[in-house]
């Protein structure tokens, strides 16, 4: 009887780890982005706008 | 002798009779039961369910992230075509953003800068004086492209190289070069200055102008990537 208690114990957890286990697998999964850093880094926001006064500004700085 | 199981199985009789007698409780199916169902969960669990699992996610993320960067992408484009409009019609200035932000470091054409002002301004250099500087940019110095560009785009950064320059001349020419330098289209920033009274040209005193010995420390810009 003792025996039996003892191994449905272990049972039970080990069916227990194997749950949590596959469980933070699959949250891992689903979290982990599968965009390759290269790809990342090329779809970055770019913005459009070029300061003309900066340049208009510069323009008007002397060169010797 | 060897063991024959037809003739000598009653010696074993009584083993038998526990066993059957044990796996008879109904106590001990119930637990059997339990532990089989559990192990064999757990068992199938892992090397069945976790990768069908893991796959119909990861599938899914991947079709969303897919998603995105499509549509980051079609924003990048129509973004991209924006900037080459923009480009296009500020095609004129951009070569001054060149000139005071240079791909090199360029240091003699920032030398020979100083020194015209130098000599515009009446005053005279006894030494000039540089760090060491990179002649070519680093996408310059790679020699394969299509390496470069398999790294990624590499980010560009604004560098510096520091210059020393001694000068010498009375207060109004020494203030007059460092405006200039400071308003020159070429971007320099002034790290330090230090004015001092030059002993070497007391006889101009006489004539009512001080000679003074200009030391300046300042740092010269330019683009370079990491």
């Amino acid at each position: 009887m003792e025996n039996d208690r003892d191994l449905l114990l272990v049972a039970v957890f080990t069916f227990l780890t194997v749950f949590l286990w596959i469980t933070f697998e699959l949250i891992k999964t689903v979290k982990t982005t599968t965009v390759a850093s290269p790809v990342q880094h090329i779809v970055t926001p770019l913005s459009a706008s070029i300061d003309i006064d900066l340049l208009t500004k510069l323009k008007e700085r002397p060169t010797y | 002798m060897p063991y024959n199981y037809k003739t000598e199985l009653h010696r074993y009789r009584r083993y038998y009779q526990s066993i059957e007698q044990f796996v008879a409780k109904p106590q001990t199916h119930a637990f059997t039961t339990a532990i089989f169902s559990f192990l064999a969960i757990s068992l199938f669990g892992w090397y069945a369910i976790r990768p069908t699992l893991q796959t119909i996610l990861y599938l899914r993320r991947e079709i969303d992230d897919n998603k995105k960067v499509n549509q980051q992408m079609e924003e990048k484009i129509g973004k991209l075509i924006e900037a080459q409009s923009s480009y296009q019609s500020a095609q004129d200035v951009i070569p001054y953003m060149t000139q005071a932000l240079p791909e090199t470091s360029d240091v003699l054409a920032a030398l020979g800068q100083i020194r015209n002002i130098a000599l515009i301004r009446g005053a005279s250099i006894s030494a000039i004086t540089s760090s060491s500087a990179p002649l070519l940019s680093k996408e310059k110095s790679i020699p394969n492209k299509q390496a470069a560009l398999a790294r990624g785009l590499p980010n560009r950064i604004a560098k510096s190289v520091q210059l020393s320059v001694n000068l010498k001349g009375t207060y109004e020419i020494l203030e007059g070069i460092i405006k200039d330098i400071v308003s020159m289209r070429r971007l320099i920033s002034i790290e330090s200055f230090n004015i001092t009274l030059d002993s070497e040209s007391e006889k101009q005193l006489a004539y009512g102008s001080v000679p003074l010995k200009l030391i300046l420390k300042l740092n010269v810009y330019y683009i370079d990537s990491e």
